[in-house]
C-alpha cells in the first residue's frame, strides 16, 4: 500500500511551529510579560512533569466521565436508529425533534442538570450523552437508510431475517458513516465534560482549571489545556486505530485487480 | 421430465404501466432455457415474479408442482450485477447463503469450499470482491447462487458485463459446468449466440409489455463447442430469431 502524504505536518510548518515557541520562551523569559499572563513552554511543560499527581487525579475523573457518555451514547445511538430504521413510526415521531433539538446549544443546559442532577458525575455524564448522541445516530441512520436495496432483496430472497440484513448489509456497510461520527462526537465530547466542571462541579480537569485560575497559576491553566489537547488527539487516533481494524476490506479497494 | 418451474399466464403492471402483458413458461429438469428480447421488456420483472420477490397482478408461479406465488426462499436468483458484499471475503460471501439456512459458520465454509476448484476461484478464498476481476466476481456471484440452491437457477444476463473474450470463456465454462451438475436453469441474455450455444430451449419475447412471441427448441448436439458458432444448423436458428426480434 502507498504510504499517505502527511498533509498536517510539513517541514515547514514543523520548522514555524519552533520558531513561535522559541519567541514565546525568549518573550516570557524576557520579563516583558508577566509570568501569570503568559508563562515560557518550558515552564508549562515543567509543570505538568511536577505536578502530573495532581492533573492525574482529575484527568481521571474527566476521562471517566468522557468515556461513560461517550459509550452510553453508541448503544442508545444504536438502539435509536435501528428502530428508526426499523419502525417508520418511530422514524416519523423523532425525525423532527432529533433535528430541531440541535438548534439548542447542548452546553447552556448544563446549568440545569447541574441543579437536577448535584456536582457529582452524572449531570457531566448527560452532557456528555447528549453531544454524542446526535452525531453518531444521524451517521448511523444516514448509513442504514442508503443501504444497497438491491443487496437487501437478494439477501430476502435467501429467507434472510431482518437480524440478518442488519448484520451481513445495513452494519457493514454504515461503518465508515459511523467511524466519522464517532470521531465528530469523540472531538466535542471532552469539552462538553470540561465545561460540564466549569458550570458546577467537584473534580476533572475542568475544576483543575478553575482553582488554578482562582490562585492566578496561569502555568497549570496552560498545563491543562496541553493535557486535554493531547487527550483529544489520544482519542481520535484510538478511533482510527479501531476503525481501520474492523473494516479490513477498505485496505483492498482502489488496489490493483487480479487477473485469472 | 418433471416440470421444475411452471409460470401460468402472468400480468404485471407497474403505476398503470404494463410490463408484462401474457407470459407462460415451463422448465423441465436438467435443461437450460434462455429468455431473450428486447431491452426493458420486463425480463428482469419475470424473474423478480418467479423468485417471490414480486407479486404478479394476475397468473401463477408453481415450482416443483407446488404454489410459489409471492413467496421467497425456493429458487437461487443470480442478479444482472454481481452484489457481492465489499465487507465479506469471497468464501464469506458464497457460504452467506448456507450460514442463512441456519448451518454453523465452519460447516457452511466447508460446504462451499468444495466448489472452489470446479469455479476457477481455488485461491481466493480470502480475497475481498474488490481485488478480483469481472470474470471472478461474476463466478463467485454463480457460486454463491449455487450455494443457496442447486437444483434451480435462474441467471439474469451473468455475463452482460465482461468483455468479448472473457464472455466467450464464461460461456464455456457455464456449458461444462452444467453437464456436471444437475441443474434446472432459466437464463435471460440480450447475446442471441449466448442464448442458442447454451440453451435446449429459447423464449422469445416481444418488447414492453412483454409477452411470448416464440418457443424454439434447439436440438443441436450437446455438449457443444466453439464449432458450433459456424455450424449451418446454429445460423439457421439465428437468422430466425433475429428475425421475430424484427432486427
Ligand atoms: N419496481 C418497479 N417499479 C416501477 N417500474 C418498474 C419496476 N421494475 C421494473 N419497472 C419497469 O418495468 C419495465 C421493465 O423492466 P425490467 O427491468 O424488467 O426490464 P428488462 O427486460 O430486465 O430490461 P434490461 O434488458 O435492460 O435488463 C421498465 O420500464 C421498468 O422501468
Ligand atoms: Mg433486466
Amino acid at each position: 500500500m502507498k504510504k499517505k502524504k502527511n498533509i498536517v505536518f510539513n517541514f515547514y510548518s514543523v520548522l514555524f511551529f519552533i520558531f513561535i515557541l522559541t519567541a514565546w520562551e525568549i518573550v516570557s523569559r524576557a520579563g516583558s510579560v508577566p509570568e501569570y499572563i503568559l508563562p515560557a513552554p518550558t515552564k508549562i511543560l515543567l509543570s505538568v512533569f511536577i505536578n502530573f499527581r495532581l492533573y492525574w487525579f482529575d484527568l481521571a475523573i474527566t476521562i471517566i466521565e468522557t468515556l461513560s457518555g461517550f459509550f452510553i451514547a453508541i448503544i442508545l445511538a444504536f438502539i435509536t436508529s435501528v428502530l428508526m430504521d426499523s419502525f417508520k413510526i418511530v422514524n416519523k415521531m423523532i425525525y423532527p425533534l432529533l433535528i430541531t433539538s440541535q438548534t439548542i446549544p447542548i452546553i447552556t443546559l448544563a446549568p440545569l442538570f447541574i441543579i437536577w442532577f448535584g456536582y457529582g458525575l452524572l449531570p457531566k455524564i448527560i452532557i456528555v450523552i447528549l453531544i454524542c448522541f446526535f452525531p453518531i445516530t444521524v451517521s448511523l441512520l444516514s448509513g442504514f437508510a442508503n443501504a444497497d436495496f438491491e443487496q437487501i432483496n437478494l439477501l430476502k430472497s435467501m429467507k434472510a431475517s431482518k437480524f440478518h440484513i442488519y448484520k451481513y448489509i445495513k452494519l457493514p456497510y454504515s461503518l465508515p458513516g459511523f467511524f466519522s461520527g464517532l470521531k465528530i462526537a469523540a472531538t466535542y465530547s471532552i469539552m462538553g465534560a470540561t465545561i460540564g466542571e466549569w458550570v458546577g462541579g467537584k473534580d476533572g480537569i475542568g475544576v483543575f482549571m478553575l482553582r488554578a485560575k482562582h490562585s492566578f497559576a496561569t502555568d497549570k491553566v496552560f498545563g491543562a489545556i496541553l493535557i486535554i489537547t493531547i487527550l483529544s488527539i489520544l482519542f481520535i487516533r484510538l478511533i482510527d486505530a479501531i476503525e481501520k481494524r474492523s473494516m479490513p476490506w477498505k485496505n483492498f479497494e482502489k488496489g490493483e485487480v487480479l487477473e485469472e | 421430465m418433471k416440470n421444475k418451474i411452471e409460470v401460468n399466464e402472468i400480468k404485471k403492471s407497474y403505476n398503470g404501466l404494463d410490463t408484462i402483458e401474457n407470459i407462460s413458461l415451463t422448465l423441465k429438469e436438467n435443461r437450460i432455457v434462455s429468455i431473450i428480447g428486447p431491452s426493458g421488456c420486463g425480463k428482469t420483472t419475470l424473474f423478480e415474479i418467479i423468485s417471490g420477490l414480486d407479486r404478479p397482478d394476475r397468473g401463477s408461479v408453481f415450482i416443483d408442482g407446488t404454489d410459489y406465488t409471492g413467496r421467497t426462499g425456493r429458487v437461487s436468483y443470480m442478479r444482472q450485477k454481481d452484489l457481492l458484499f465489499p465487507w465479506l471475503t469471497i468464501l464469506d460471501n458464497v457460504s452467506l447463503p448456507v450460514l442463512l439456512k441456519g448451518e454453523e459458520k465452519e460447516s457452511a465454509r466447508k460446504k462451499a469450499l468444495e466448489f472452489f476448484d470446479v469455479f476457477g476461484l481455488k485461491g481466493f478464498e480470502n480475497y475481498y470482491p474488490s481485488q478480483l476481476s469481472g470474470g471472478m466476481k461474476q463466478r463467485a456471484a454463480f457460486l454463491r447462487s449455487y450455494m443457496f440452491s442447486d437444483d434451480i437457477m435462474l441467471l439474469d444476463e451473468p455475463f452482460g458485463g465482461l468483455d468479448a473474450i472473457t464472455r466467450r470463456k464464461m460461456q464455456l465454462w457455464l456449458q461444462e459446468l452444467i453437464n456436471k451438475f444437475q441443474s434446472s436453469i432459466l437464463f435471460i441474455t440480450h447475446s442471441v449466440d449466448e442464448a442458442i450455444f447454451l440453451s435446449d430451449e429459447i423464449y422469445v419475447l416481444s418488447k414492453r409489455p412483454a409477452k411470448v412471441i416464440e418457443v424454439l427448441e434447439i436440438k443441436l448436439k450437446k455438449p457443444r463447442d466453439i464449432s458450433v458458432f459456424s455450424s449451418a444448423g446454429f445460423i439457421k436458428i439465428k437468422e430466425e430469431i433475429l428475425s421475430k426480434l424484427n432486427i
